[in-house]
């Protein structure tokens, strides 16, 4: 019976050749890697990679760099855009801004951090102009604000790609919603409109995102591009740190590659677990 | 806040969402900007005329990335279609939906760093076959997430309805589905034609620096500080999408979350 529609059966093959199997085949490799079983320098089944890593600061030290540097990310995001969906409200759906909005969504994350570096840098525009209007005497006089130790090129980048995405998405809701007649409704109820939009707009608008939030929390988590030309030596963000110990040239480091990729791949699955554990997916059958 | 306000807001917003555009255009037309110029030394059309004239490195990254995307984003949408048919009918469909999530969600280059191995073996690596089915790997779980919307009961119904007027599967397909279907697989196209042609770390590793897509030009020029160059090579990957995007608004952003 499955099989009687030979569209759904090429559907069932694709989705185990494309899907199940890599991922399967992925995590499986680089768990074995990781415990010594496979790889050009295995010695058997040992856990000694595993300790090495779980006490090594730099890599616990990168995953909190992420997360501090995705936080920061969403929070700022998130709350520019509240603030533009907020104010400008009908004004994202008529005439310039309606066409001009969506332009940013084709700005890739390389494109970004190239853009942010040339603004950023000690020689990029912003040093420039501070230097002709006398704030700064020198080229080094300019604050490091790329390849910085808080990752503010990095979250500049970011929020940069955020925010249009954001206010985009917060307008469809806002719309789809009909806050407009929320708005009114309390405001004739006699509420204040800072009362209005914190006790009615923002709650609506951000239950409704909270799975998009959340999802673009780990696209962050994961990103390597920025962080690349932006971040610094040490510490790195954790898909950085990954990549650069697998291609080190020690062996030595490359199950320790691994290893991050599987706590990177643990902390994913729970997020996404958590986020749809009660949640019906969108299918309406 | 006043009328007065929001419509400084909005200059604003237009200002800021149309200076990367516009500098990167800058940088892409200069041979020289010393510092504390705040305008380039030389501005010329020589770097976009070697482009034109396939001269330079560019016209090769551009017509791989461009072969690249476009078979991507043609069989994520046709395999994501099919598939997300099979999860949606399945009495397992939660399990496989939220399967399909994860290779969606994870970082593309620690994915690639998982199944680089198995790249090397069956010798896909470094060419761009191997590219673009690594980049398939992560853009056709994204193609069913897409699908997931369309599946419903009027379609179940829809294709009851075929069946018992005697319509064949073919029929089913080329007459109902896809017709009904046209805008979803329009978006899917674009934004899986976008994942592929914004990737850069899953093509850099599986492709070890030999597929040199438009994303590997931009980092390679970055790395050799010619940032004119890199300027002219990012103009090429934004640009190409900005005009999908003013002709098809519509069909680009999707609301349901």
């Amino acid at each position: 019976m499955w099989f009687r529609d030979k569209f759904r059966l090429v559907g069932i093959v694709l989705f185990f050749l494309l899907a199940v199997m890599p991922l399967l085949l992925g995590v499986g490799y680089a768990l074995l890697y990781s415990l010594g079983v496979t790889g050009i320098l295995s010695e058997g089944l040992t856990l000694e990679h595993w300790s090495e890593v779980l006490s090594d600061a730099e890599i616990l030290f990168s995953f909190g760099y992420s997360v501090y540097i995705t936080t920061t990310t969403m929070g700022i995001a998130v709350m520019a855009s509240l603030f533009i969906t907020l104010q400008l409200g009908g004004r994202l759906n008529r005439g310039a801004l309606s066409y001009i909005s969506y332009f940013p969504l084709a700005i890739p994350a390389i494109v970004a951090a190239l853009f942010i570096f040339q603004l950023f840098s000690k020689a990029g525009l912003f040093s420039r102009i501070s230097y002709q209007v006398g704030f700064t005497e020198a080229i080094q006089s300019f604050p490091g604000l790329v390849n910085d130790r808080w990752a503010i090129g990095i979250i500049a980048a970011h929020v940069m790609l955020a925010v249009p995405f954001f206010v985009i998405y917060f307008r469809n809701i806002y719309r789809s919603e009909n806050l407009d007649r929320y708005r009114e409704l309390a405001l004739s109820l006699g509420s204040y409109p800072l009362q209005t939009a914190f006790r009615v707009q923002v709650p609506v608008l951000l239950y409704r995102a909270l799975p998009t939030i959340v999802l673009y929390f780990l696209f962050v988590l994961g990103s390597y591009e920025i962080p690349l030309i932006l971040g610094q030596e040490s510490p790195q963000m954790v898909s950085v740190l990954a990549i650069r110990k697998l291609r080190k040239f020690n062996l030595m480091d490359i199950p320790e590659a691994y290893i991050i990729a599987i706590l990177y791949l643990i902390v994913i699955l729970g997020l996404v677990l958590l986020l749809f554990r009660k949640r019906r997916l969108s299918y309406d059958l | 806040m006043t009328s007065r306000f929001k419509k400084i807001l909005s200059i604003l917003l237009i200002g800021l969402y149309l200076f990367p555009f516009g500098y990167l255009l800058l940088l892409s037309v200069s041979r020289s900007w010393r510092f504390p110029a705040l305008w380039p030394d030389n501005v010329t059309l020589s770097n976009w005329s070697d482009l034109l004239a396939g001269q330079g490195e560019l016209a090769g990254s551009l017509l791989v990335s461009v072969i690249i995307s476009i078979s991507v984003a043609v069989f994520s949408t046709l395999f994501g279609f099919a598939t997300s048919k099979f999860i949606a009918y399945s009495k397992y469909r939660k399990q496989l939906m939220l399967y399909s999530y994860f290779p969606f969600v994870l970082s593309p280059v620690i994915y690639a760093a998982c199944i680089y191995y198995f790249f090397i073996i069956l010798d896909l690596s470094g060419s761009v076959p191997g590219v673009m089915i690594a980049q398939l790997i992560i853009a056709y779980p994204y193609a069913v997430i897409i699908f997931s919307g369309f599946w419903s009961d009027r379609i179940k119904s829809m294709e009851h309805l075929v069946a018992g007027l005697g319509g064949k599967k073919w029929d089913t397909y080329v007459r109902v589905l896809f017709p009904a279907a046209r805008d979803m697989l329009l978006i899917c196209f674009f934004q899986t034609f976008l994942i592929s042609w914004f990737e850069y770390g899953l093509t850099s590793l599986i492709g070890v620096g030999k597929v040199q897509t438009l994303t590997i030009k931009v980092f390679q020029f970055i790395q050799e500080a010619n940032i004119y160059h890199a300027a002219l090579a990012s103009c090429l990957l934004i640009f190409p999408p900005v005009l999908f995007l003013l002709f098809n608004k519509k069909y680009i952003f999707k609301t349901k979350a």
